[in-house]
């Protein structure tokens, strides 16, 4: 009952739309250097202490993607310096980073976006938003510059659609994004599905010997039976054990 | 059966299971298979062409019997050593590895794997046994004074007298003393933290400008 109470849930495409949404996770953590250099564990039930080469207190987000080359020097340096300042026992100050994430369902711009600029110097100007950053909370428009949520006042005049909420759509399957002034549907652009790995979902080019091919990966072939793991592939290699262990004491 | 199987898989059976096959193969041509596609070679990153994608879901993995898993662990094992030599061939010639994040997706298809292993073990043993397919775990509280799970031995014998730990209900006084000190230190120092952050809330734009402290408010 519960799974098909969550399986009539409208979806929530947008929560998706991601440029890193394959990229391992732990690689990404890796790259930020949020990692422990060294964990002192097994402490008679006390909690680890662990030695991080950045602290993720320390870390600042950026509109680069965190594997590219110039953040990750940056990232090295930052932990060279914070290695080098607990290594002559120097007070270091943390730079806590002062945005939070804005929800999911708060964020409305997605790549491919035709925006028109508010505030600033580039007030009145139109473009095509080329990335996001949903950890800054930037929008880099081709040409022009812009950070959310500073000074929005006074852009009422401008008589643009200044916000768009998620709504479901008419069949309520589905969360769609729309003008709350106007009340039009606007579209999510094909250009927000792109990510590490492909354009298009659909264009994506299969590596030779290495990929496993789409439809062959959703075929189903496991079938239950009352057998462990262990005893199955036991069965198929002809490995048969007529032995039964003696009992043994876990302490 | 090949159509059935990924073709990762079915590369991987054949060679399984004609050992002929193998044995025609020249040496050379096994060494091969510890190295990347020369196409690969000397990249900064890899082209589209040449990089694989994202690891296997645990969703997708339910879907495979168990002697297809058994067969991709194995693929996915041949992949990581072929990465481990390619980063060793890097290093020592002082270069960068294209696309490091490989060994992270190889990785992760290595625990999901695990994982659903684990879960049809689990359920079998549910069933059979009662008993879970999870490592063993004993509850026990150690000289400081702290009670945690700690991964239990298998032993041939039955404990002697005082091998086996167990937890405790009252602490002796050093435990205690301990104890209570340890929370006091904990406490002071979520205090602490808890002073810090709302000294940087209140801390404004033109403070860190001008090199300003806050206000000095006493008796607050």
């Amino acid at each position: 009952m519960l799974s098909s109470r969550v399986l009539r849930l409208p979806r929530k495409p947008f929560v998706d739309l991601d440029y890193a949404k394959h990229m391992p996770a732990a690689y990404v953590e890796k790259v930020k250097r949020t990692v422990p250099r060294k964990t002192f564990g097994d402490r008679f039930g006390a909690p680890d202490i662990k030695m991080y080469y950045v602290h993720p207190d320390d870390y600042v987000p950026s509109h680069r993607r965190p594997w590219e080359d110039k953040q990750l020097s940056e990232h090295l340096h930052r932990a060279d310096k914070y290695f080098s300042a607990q290594l002559s026992n120097k007070f270091m100050r943390f730079r806590y980073p002062k945005n939070e994430r804005i929800a999911d369902t708060e964020w409305t711009f997605f790549p491919g976006d035709l925006v028109q600029v508010m505030v600033g110097k580039d007030k009145g100007r139109q473009g095509l938003i080329l990335t996001i950053s949903r950890d800054t909370s930037e929008v880099i428009v081709d040409g022009l510059h812009t950070k959310l949520g500073e000074d929005m006042e006074g852009s009422d005049k401008l008589g643009v659609d200044k916000t768009l909420r998620w709504q479901l759509n008419g069949a309520g399957d589905e969360y769609i994004r729309v003008s709350t002034k106007s009340g039009y549907e606007i579209p999510i652009p094909s250009q927000a599905k792109v990510t590490y790995e492909y354009l298009q979902p659909e264009n994506y080019i299969e590596v030779e010997g290495k990929d496993t091919p789409a439809d062959l990966v959703l075929t189903r072939t496991y079938i239950p039976k009352v057998a462990s793991f262990e005893q199955e592939i036991m069965e198929e290699i002809g490995i048969k054990e007529t032995r039964t262990p003696k009992p043994t004491y876990w302490y | 059966m090949w159509r059935n199987l990924p073709t990762l898989l079915s590369s991987a059976v054949r060679t399984q299971k004609f050992p002929l096959a193998t044995a025609r193969l020249s040496t050379d041509a096994n060494m091969q298979q510890f190295f990347d596609d020369e196409a690969n070679f000397g990249k900064a990153e890899l082209r589209p062409k040449y990089r694989p994608g994202r690891a296997w879901t645990a969703d997708e993995l339910r879907l495979k019997s168990n002697s297809d898993l058994h067969k991709l662990w194995y693929v996915c094992l041949k992949e990581r050593n072929m990465l481990i030599t390619m980063r060793k061939a890097h290093v020592s010639r002082a270069r960068n590895m294209p696309n490091p994040e490989r060994f992270d997706r190889v990785q992760e298809s290595m625990d999901r794997i695990e994982e659903v292993v684990h879960e049809r073990n689990d359920a079998v043993l549910r069933l059979e046994t009662g008993e879970s397919a999870a490592p063993r775990e004993r509850t026990i509280t150690s000289f400081a004074g702290f009670t945690y799970q700690k991964p239990a031995k298998e032993h041939y014998l039955p404990p002697e007298n005082g091998q086996k730990e167990y937890e405790v209900p009252y602490l002796d006084d050093d435990a205690y003393m301990m104890q209570k000190l340890w929370t006091e230190k904990e406490y002071m120092k979520r205090r602490d933290q808890e002073d810090d952050v709302k000294r940087r809330a209140a801390r404004t734009d033109d403070m860190e400008r001008f090199k300003r402290g806050a206000p000095r408010v006493f008796n607050r």
